[in-house]
């Protein structure tokens, strides 16, 4: 316990610094961060740019798609364009566009006979809330396309009884109506909507924001590497022969160390919510509070950055390497893991080590929390992180120990 | 009180460093160990403070073995290694205060073993603005928290001025005279004006060396 004390007391001393460090870092990232809102608003005003691929070769669907296109672009906030699926997908990822459908093989041959084929939706969670406005507006399409239909069919009812067949043209334009009816009916059903899980089911400036956050955390670590790298291993080695394991030795550390983090967190939420009261400086973010986010969300991220950063200020033999290295690894690890930018607009290679990083894993555990998915996964991964860093951080004391202290 | 050190090995992967260290030592006598840079002085020492493993051997404390009794070791035991084994962003009140209750400490600094080492002059200064007398000194002081009788240090007095190696002597000389068993690993003449009696490591083993005072002997003897 008295080695705890101490080793609080030492760290500490670094916390002014380290909230120095942080709140600059901070209000330029919040400044970053509100000039892309800023931006992401101005661009949800525009357009919507849509792709379309598929069966678009009918001359029916070209008519109603160059109307919708062209003829009264006010009533649409979508902007359709054609081209192939790969293209589709490729512009999707990159944000390019916003979503795309696909029109099925046989959909106006099926819709003549008043079927109805899926058209199958492919967005982004970051477009989701565009989705709805979507969905209506292809609805829309196809009701347009079908009153004009239905035009035809009075046309066709008329031309009928001029050329005398009168008989057969009531019970013909009823079966015809019958067809538009239900077309008219399951049109809400047209669209099937499929969302890629890019952004872990939140917003793109929320996915930003926890992002940043995370990446933050990783960074405001960088003060306390003075007190704990590059230290003369003598010390470590007399607390041995004390009595004092090297398990001991790291768990008073590494448990200081997260104190001092947690108490910069929390000092630094205060004045974020302080500066939010006054400036509405996060009036663009929706997130939503979970009662539980602080201790199986928080503590427990918190928990792993002490450990991982630790595990590095321990494994480098100077201050200047640690924190050269620390900053290089924490930085690269983050951009790789999404915190610092949008993952769909990153190769599928990526993607997939992105989850297994500790930045990562850090990122997925407090997003959880934010969207309506389940902690557990990145709550054990976080928490495997921990348990790792925590021993291999014993290691390397161990041998440091072993080689004389250095 | 009596110590005896036998047969003590050590191997770094196939590098055999120590393979028969044998020396014994009674109350109030100091033991200089001496040799070549990396003949395993500072390995030895830290096998008996109990920081390495040793690979066979015994360290027999009135005929109880300190190397495999961990807690009698860390009482009986005190050690100063060649670094500084100090907290350096803390003071010295507060390093000491790891290894001594608080009313023990207080006592020890009015008047008792770290009045004596001069302790009291820097005791709350930080460690990293401490010169390295302060330092050696600060260190001998944690070192002897709850009086160990045996005490292990690897030079002592290296790189320090004659002023200071001289009060680190005279508490030294203090310690042995109140019974206290010095083990020294040394490259400095000086310091072996303390010892009893000395062992030159050679090949791994312990030879007894007569140290009279004949520089040129002790070379030719080490190399």
């Amino acid at each position: 316990m008295k080695y705890y004390y101490l080793q609080l007391k030492k760290t500490f001393r670094v916390l002014p610094f380290l909230l120095v460090i942080s709140s600059v870092m901070l209000s330029v990232m919040l400044a970053v961060f509100v000039h892309m809102a800023d931006a992401n608003r101005a661009e949800s005003n525009a357009r919507f740019k849509i792709g379309v691929v598929g069966d678009t070769g009918g001359s029916f669907f070209r008519f109603g798609f160059e109307m919708v296109k062209t003829v009264d672009p006010s009533r649409f906030t979508v902007e359709p364009i054609l081209m192939d699926e790969e293209t589709a997908e490729k512009q999707l990822l990159s944000a390019e566009i916003k979503a795309y459908f696909v029109i099925p093989k046989g959909f106006m041959a099926a819709a003549d006979y008043g079927e109805i084929i899926p058209i199958r939706y492919y967005s982004t969670p970051s477009a989701v809330d565009v989705s709805t406005i979507i969905k209506d507006e292809i609805t829309k399409i196809v009701e347009t396309v079908l009153k004009e239909s239905q035009k035809g069919v009075f046309g066709l009812g008329d031309m009928l009884d001029e050329n005398g067949y009168e008989d057969i043209a009531v019970d013909e334009m009823d079966a015809l109506n019958i067809e538009y009816l239900d077309l008219i009916v399951n049109r809400n059903g047209i669209v099937k909507t499929e969302i890629a899980e890019i952004t872990s089911g939140l917003g793109l400036i929320e996915y930003l924001a926890i992002g940043i956050s995370v990446t933050l955390l990783f960074i405001m670590v960088i003060p306390i590497a003075c007190t704990y790298a590059g230290r003369d291993g003598s010390f470590c080695a007399v607390m041995k022969s004390k009595g004092q394991s090297t398990f001991r030795q790291v768990l008073a550390e590494n448990s200081a160390l997260f104190c001092v983090l947690f108490c910069g967190v929390a000092i630094l939420s205060v004045m974020l919510v302080a500066a939010n009261a006054a400036f509405d400086i996060m009036s663009h973010i929706n997130l939503r509070a979970d009662a539980l986010l602080i201790p199986f969300g928080i503590i427990p991220a918190l928990i792993a950055v002490s450990a991982f950063s630790y595990f590095i200020f321990e494994l480098f033999g100077s201050v200047i390497s640690a924190v050269t290295g620390y900053f290089f690894i924490t930085l690269g690890t983050c951009y790789i893991s999404g915190c610092m930018y949008p993952l769909y607009a990153m190769p599928s290679a990526l993607r997939n080590i992105a989850a297994f990083t500790p930045p990562g894993a850090a990122r997925m555990l407090i997003s959880a929390f934010a969207s309506e998915k389940s902690p557990a996964l990145p709550l054990l991964a976080v928490m495997l992180y921990s348990v790792l860093f925590f021993f291999l951080s014993v290691l390397v004391r161990r041998r440091r120990i072993m080689r004389g202290g250095n | 009180m009596v110590i005896d050190i036998k047969n003590i090995s050590k191997k770094y992967g196939k590098k055999q460093v120590l393979k028969d260290v044998t020396f014994s030592a009674k109350s109030g006598e100091c033991i200089g160990v001496i040799g070549a840079n990396g003949c395993g002085k500072s390995t030895l020492l830290s096998i008996l403070a109990g920081v390495q493993r040793a690979d066979g051997g015994e360290f027999l404390c009135d005929g109880r073995d300190l190397l495999t009794l961990d807690k009698l070791r860390s009482t009986a035991v005190g050690y100063v290694p060649q670094g500084t084994p100090l907290l350096e962003e803390l003071n010295a009140y507060d390093n000491l205060f790891l290894w001594y209750d608080k009313k023990t400490l207080e006592k020890e600094l009015s008047g008792g073993m770290l009045d004596t080492l001069g302790i009291n002059e820097f005791l709350r200064v930080r460690v990293s603005r401490m010169s390295g007398g302060m330092k050696k000194r600060l260190s001998i002081g944690c070192a002897l928290a709850n009086y160990p009788p045996v005490l292990l240090l690897d030079e002592p007095m290296s790189a320090l001025d004659i002023a200071c190696k001289q009060k680190i002597k005279d508490y030294l000389k203090d310690y042995k005279s109140k019974g206290g068993i010095l083990i020294l690993v040394t490259h400095d003449v000086l310091e072996l004006e303390l010892c009893d009696r000395c062992y030159i490591i050679k090949n791994g083993a312990t030879q007894p060396f007569d140290y009279s005072g004949d520089t040129v002997e002790l070379v030719r003897e080490i190399s």
